[in-house]
């Protein structure tokens, strides 16, 4: 299929030219989240003091923020896809929808590539992993579904108003607050956690924690409502990018 | 393949009352944005085209010519398929591959190889295709020592070589050219038109969209004028190039050397007695070496008849040579007895063989000539300063 070697071939793109001219070259894969994780575990547990009961801080923090990165950076970099790649979209007729795919897969890789550090991290610190870690692919699924909707949303945007570029980076950080990646929906009060959960990704984000280190399923409620919106977002977000995607090389 | 014979008489190409819109300026500000609400009429669009309608069959080779920005791009865009019509109808049946800006698709950091399968794939290959290919993309970019040096330390030429050895190697069923052949040397265009000319044999439709008026009269079957969006003109090349150059203003040429300016003397008004010398300077720029380079003029009256024309060729003066960067001024000046009426002026610059044009500015400049007009010599003498 035509399609999928296109979309092996732009993955492909991507990865080696990030990593020419480089001297580290692939090890940046690990590199960063290790020292983004060395950064949050000094703030959280020296200056902000957050209780993770038995679990150690920097494990409790690995196990939402390496799935949180790949949302992050999927975010971020699929909004400018088409915009990068505009000297192609307005010469060669393309499915434009493979340059958000494309950038969500190499997202894909580099968190592939830091779970399997975590995974080390797991073991180093003497955690057994609970059996219920078979749910990880279902969590992860819905987790991808919601990312791919929005950035088909924001990428497409994008090309008619740049401006959604720039505010970006702040709403990720903004969404990152909002979920629990950096302490437990534990600390949210419970008259508030019907609204905290309105957003999609706190649910995912605890499904994580809840199957990997406590050995609970995910709060099926919660969780449910979590997975109809993602594949709403999913749904209206292809949508809306196939219908915007006829203009894109009237404008970009 | 299978596809190109759904369309009745072998017609890869139909547009059917084709516009296409876009709006003039890019309304983007929020104050602009604001302004616009309380406006009738928020947006001005112009038409990159309107209502065109033409076929092409397969196996021919169209030219298509008109001033810049007349709309000629937006229809290869159109057959593309990344941009749609706004009105009307676009048909097209076949594998598409566009020689538009050569390497459009590369990436500097990625290697010959690696930007061949990316490229491949981007214009249409399977992977599976692109490497049973490879080694005859390679042979014919003339790369073989290069392929695995990242393609941001090619030399321009081998760059377009590259791009254009993958774009027909795509087996494409329709060929969209755009100024291809403004670029790259004598040799890389004498491969690309005997590859143009294969193409043709074997029944592949090509789309030429070209200021070299020279290359669509002899490679082309047919040639559409378009101006303003609007088909002026089609059919036989030769009809149709009259058609262009009968028209009012126009410009073609590489443009290596370019007319600047052009005055009637010394731009004192464009109202001159009858019978009385005039000048008509030339202001040029040169941007390459050059030697012996022909400078000409055409007048013409208002029914775009000839009424004299004078070069350097004819005055028997060898213009020597002309650096890059350097700019000088041709001052012809005339007296010839020319009667009462209006005229233009068309300047030009072509090679010292006239195998080629340098900058020719059809009509750029009119003037008048009043009063009565007595018998002359008919001199015209021309000078470079």
């Amino acid at each position: 299929m035509k399609y999928k070697d296109l979309l092996i071939e732009l993955v492909k793109r991507e990865i080696k030219a990030r990593y020419k001219q480089s001297i580290l070259g692939c090890a940046w894969v690990i590199i960063v989240p290790l020292l983004n994780l060395i950064v949050l575990t000094m703030v959280f547990s020296y200056f902000v003091r957050i209780p993770t009961g038995n679990i150690p801080y920097p494990v409790f923090l690995f196990t939402g923020l390496i799935p949180w990165t790949f949302t992050a950076n999927s975010l971020i970099s699929s909004t400018s896809s088409l915009v990068g790649n505009s000297s192609l979209i307005t010469k060669i007729y393309l499915p434009m929808e493979v340059f958000p795919i494309s950038t969500v897969l190499v997202k894909f890789i580099d968190f592939f590539l830091t779970v399997i550090v975590g995974v080390l991290l797991v073991l180093i610190f003497g955690i057994k992993l609970h059996p219920l870690f078979i749910y990880l692919p279902v969590i992860f699924t819905v987790q991808l579904f919601l990312t791919l909707g929005i950035s088909f949303i924001f990428s497409a945007m994008n090309v008619f108003y740049r401006d959604i570029g720039n505010v970006m980076g702040v709403m990720v950080t903004i969404w990152m607050y909002l979920s629990p990646v950096l302490y437990p929906q534990e600390l949210i009060p419970t008259q508030w956690l019907p609204i905290y959960n309105l957003n999609p990704m706190a649910s995912i984000i605890s499904a994580y924690r809840n199957t990997m280190l406590y050995g609970v399923s995910p709060a099926w409620p919660s969780f449910i409502y979590s997975i109809i919106v993602s594949l709403l977002i999913f749904i209206v977000g292809f949508l809306f990018f196939k219908h915007r995607s006829r203009y894109f090389a009237d404008v970009i | 393949m299978q596809t190109l014979y759904k369309m009745k008489n072998n017609i890869v190409i139909r547009f059917e009352n084709v516009s296409k819109r876009f709006k003039r300026g890019r309304k983007l500000l929020l104050k602009e944005v604001l302004v616009n609400v309380f406006r009738l009429d928020p947006t001005e669009w112009f038409w990159a085209l309107r209502d065109t309608g033409f076929t092409i069959k397969r196996g021919e080779s169209v030219g298509i010519i008109g001033p810049n920005g007349s709309g000629k791009s937006t229809v290869l865009k159109l057959i593309s398929g990344f941009m749609i019509p706004d009105k009307g109808k676009v048909e097209v049946n076949g594998r598409v591959s566009p020689l538009i800006e050569l390497g459009a698709g590369f990436h500097p950091e990625l290697t010959g190889r690696e930007n061949i399968y990316l490229n491949g794939v981007i214009l249409g290959l399977s992977r599976k295709e692109v490497k049973e290919r490879f080694d005859s993309i390679v042979s014919f970019a003339e790369i073989e020592d290069f392929i695995d040096t990242p393609v941001k330390h090619y030399s321009s030429g081998m760059y377009m070589r590259l791009g254009f050895s993958i774009a027909v190697h795509v087996d494409p069923d329709i060929l969209l050219v755009d100024e291809l052949l403004a670029v790259g040397d004598a040799n890389f265009q004498a491969k690309c038109m005997q590859k143009m000319k294969e193409f043709k044999k074997r029944g592949v439709a090509i789309v030429l969209v070209s200021h070299n008026l020279d290359i669509v009269e002899s490679f082309c079957d047919r040639a559409f004028y378009i101006d303003k969006g609007k088909l002026l003109s089609s059919g036989d090349p030769r009809k149709v190039i009259d058609d262009y150059t009968q028209m009012k203003e126009f410009r073609w040429g590489d443009r290596l050397i370019e007319i600047k300016d052009l005055l009637v003397n010394s731009g004192q008004g464009k109202v001159i007695p009858a019978g009385k010398e005039f000048k008509v300077i030339f202001d040029l720029e040169f941007h390459e070496d050059v030697k012996d380079p022909v400078f000409g003029i055409v007048v013409r009256n208002k029914n775009n008849e000839e009424v004299f024309a004078a070069n350097t060729i004819w005055n028997r003066i060898k213009t020597g040579k002309f650096e890059k960067s350097e700019s000088r001024r041709v001052i012809f000046s005339i007296d010839v007895s020319i009667p009462a009426g209006e005229y233009s002026i068309s300047p030009a610059v072509a090679y010292s063989d006239l195998s080629r044009t340098y900058d020719w500015r059809n009509n750029m400049v009119f003037f008048k000539i009043v009063g009565k007009s007595s018998p002359k010599k008919g001199d015209i003498s021309i000078k470079i300063k």
